[in-house]
């Protein structure tokens, strides 16, 4: 990604931010390093393997000159989806025409959504009090649906997923609100099976929503899963991680410098702000007691 | 003759050479060097011992066993482990810890890392990446190892974790364990809620619908977009006051174990006393329950609901934390909170929600009669709101 003038000077791009680029595209096979940083790394001693490491070639690295870019909010992702939902049904515009460019990938991945009375942006930006009652009645129907038809436990997730942070004092957040649910212990016969029920139905409900739902599992997952399905489905950012011996010993969660290659690996805890983090432990459990 | 006196020419010459570069070294104080110098000190008299013909190969060789522990402890920075890797500075004592590891420029290393168990090194990543989540969960902050140094960035992430309490006929132990089946593995701290799983109810939930989605998702922007709200005028002492009043009377708080230890010492039996997180937990209820319902300002409503959702969680907790009387009788009964009034558990309250426990709950498009209860500030105007329990349905949805 290359940033030129104002762009660099209205401070670039942070870690984690979710940013829309709209610029030229490079990917020239026959193009060889970045010629003026390859130099500048070669200026510092490096060595060949260490400045192709830094600078890949454009043909295995495209680069992208960007014209504008700008950074979206989880709520702006929910607008850009409106809106691309409603110039999909009327047809771009040729004022839209970027803007639907922009917005084609969420489009196009609920494509089987319908378009009619979508609210636009304008809506959003003065949202009527008498829609709230029944989107909040809808989210805690579609939550403990999920939950197993617990409604303390869908309030408490609906306003624990819809938390963030206000201030910070000493380093301690305000506003957020860690939520623990504490699932029924598995029976050899009666719960263990209408779990596997409701996570069932509620899988096959998912399906007709959302294409990046988490796959089910066994039973012991299922209502977590379920819970994981359903927050996918309504909040524009989530995450669903499971707690497994496998993820733990490996890459482990913690985000790192990889010094020989000038990168940052990535984690699963590596997320764009605001995005809801559902964590599994029913499996950690089993690691704990070895 | 004169072989043997060259000979210990140059042995008084080798010694001679050797403690003036540990002179320099303890003036450096490179004391890798002054160990690598010491060591080979040793070695060459001692090989010298038995043959003076041959002059000893001037070499330092260090041996150190790499073994699960010593791996483990030198990962997690634990001082004083037994046989750790490199060397750490002592701050308090203003000395260098050396460890076997820490060897003088030249020093051929043999590790055996044939006493590793497998994936024992791999256990200190685990420990690391709990303790990270854990960070996460309670600080919003994410360390980034950048190898030569951490860097901690802020984040905001709401948090779901997700247990599976275990039965209590696998349970070894009485009140202590199950107090630890309510709270998370990754984070003691969070706000724990048992499950109460009912199939029947799972099997009625109807589909979502698409267009119903799409609407949700918008009431969920909406909600995210809100800014802070305020407190109402005179909600600070309504508030301040239920906090006296309920940490006087002793009730339970449904915090964790750790949080009352952390206020209470750990002395106090398994009862565990309202705190001040309990309470910076009750407003941020609060605050979100506003926010969920589209207020800009957290009025006594909002406050009230706080709580009584506390206590329907409160209800659910294991017996062990529930008021003696109450546990007894086999009632959850959460008195002394708002002036006395009984906010009681679902399953007693679904009987009286639409008698006699008072006015509904705030209409969501109904400002009037939330600024009604707060205009007077006063607690009577509160206490006549605090009666209304769960489970309650807002008006505009569902029933």
């Amino acid at each position: 990604m290359k940033l030129y003038g104002a762009d660099v000077e209205s401070g670039g791009v942070k870690l984690n931010e979710v940013v829309e680029f709209i610029g030229v595209l490079e990917a020239d096979p026959s193009a060889d390093f970045d010629a003026p940083a390859a130099r500048d790394a070669a200026a510092f001693g490096m060595s060949e393997s260490e400045v192709a490491a830094l600078c890949p070639p454009p043909s295995r690295v495209p680069r992208l000159h960007c014209l504008l870019h700008r950074r979206l909010s989880a709520t702006d992702e929910v607008i850009e989806y409106a809106a691309a939902a409603k110039e999909a049904a009327e047809g771009p515009t040729d004022e839209g025409v970027m803007a639907v460019s922009s917005a084609v990938a969420s489009a196009s991945a609920a494509s089987a959504t319908p378009i009619a009375d979508v609210p636009t942006a304008g809506d959003f930006a003065s949202p009527t009090r008498s829609t709230l009652p029944k989107g909040r009645a809808m989210a805690l129907g579609a939550l403990t649906s999920a939950l197993g038809g617990d409604e303390l436990a869908a309030e408490y997730v609906l306003l624990a997923a819809c938390a963030k942070v206000v201030a910070r004092v000493d380093g301690l957040p305000l506003g957020c609100l860690p939520l623990h649910l504490a699932l029924p212990p598995p029976s050899p016969s009666g719960s263990a099976d209408h779990m596997g029920d409701a996570a069932t139905m509620q899988e096959e409900e998912d399906s007709s929503l959302s294409s990046s739902r988490v796959d089910g599992g066994d039973t012991e997952g299922s209502v977590v899963k379920a819970l994981a399905n359903c927050v996918a489905n309504l909040w524009p950012r989530s995450r669903y991680l499971e707690l497994t011996e496998e993820r733990l010993r490996g890459q482990g969660l913690l985000p790192r410098k990889d010094y020989a290659t000038n990168r940052l690996q990535t984690t699963p805890l590596q997320l764009a702000a605001h995005t809801v983090l559902v964590v599994d432990e029913t499996r950690f459990v089993l690691i704990c007691s070895c | 003759m004169m072989v043997l006196i060259m000979a210990m020419v140059a042995m008084v010459t080798t010694i001679v050479m050797i403690m003036v570069m540990m002179a320099i070294s303890v003036y450096k104080a490179n004391w890798g060097n002054i160990l690598s110098y010491s060591l080979l000190v040793a070695k060459w008299l001692t090989l010298s011992k038995f043959s003076s013909s041959s002059p000893p190969y001037l070499s330092c060789h260090i041996f150190f066993s790499l073994d699960s522990e010593a791996v483990a402890a030198a990962l997690a920075d634990v001082e004083g482990a037994p046989g750790g890797g490199s060397g750490v500075t002592d701050d308090d004592d203003h000395r260098h810890l050396s460890r076997p590891a820490m060897a003088g420029t030249g020093s051929a290393a043999a590790a055996a890392a044939g006493g590793g168990g497998v994936g024992s090194v791999s256990d200190a990543m685990v420990r690391r990446s709990l303790a990270g989540l854990r960070e996460l969960c309670q600080t919003q902050e994410l360390g980034y190892d950048f190898q030569f140094y951490p860097m901690k960035f802020k984040t905001d992430h709401p948090v779901l974790l997700c247990s599976q309490r275990r039965s209590s006929s696998s349970s070894s132990g009485g009140g202590s364990s199950q107090q630890q089946q309510q709270q998370s593995l990754v984070d003691p701290n969070a706000c724990a809620l048992p499950i109460v799983f009912n199939p029947s109810a799972a099997s009625a939930a109807s589909a979502v619908d698409v267009s119903d989605l799409v609407e949700t998702r918008h009431y969920l922007a909406t909600v995210a977009a809100c800014p802070p709200a305020p407190f109402a005028p005179g909600l600070d002492k309504i508030a301040e006051e239920d906090f006296v009043r309920l940490r006087q009377s002793g009730q339970p708080s449904g915090g964790t174990a750790a949080a009352a230890g952390e206020e209470g010492g750990g002395g106090s039996e398994g009862k565990e006393d309202v705190s001040a997180a309990d309470f910076h937990r009750w407003l941020t209820l609060a605050r979100l329950i506003c926010a969920s319902c589209g207020e800009t300002m957290v009025q006594v409503v909002h406050w009230q609901r706080a709580l009584a959702l506390e206590a329907a969680r409160v209800a659910r907790l294991p017996p062990r934390l529930q008021p003696a009387a109450a546990a007894a009788s086999n009632t959850t009964a959460f008195a002394g909170m708002a002036g006395g009034e009984t906010f009681a558990s679902p399953a007693t309250v679904r009987t009286h929600t639409t008698n006699a426990m008072g006015p509904p709950p705030p209409p969501l498009g109904a400002p009037k009669q939330v600024n009604g209860g707060v205009a007077n500030g006063s607690p009577s105007s509160s206490s006549a709101g605090a009666r209304w329990a769960l489970p309650v349905h807002m008006e505009g949805e569902e029933e």
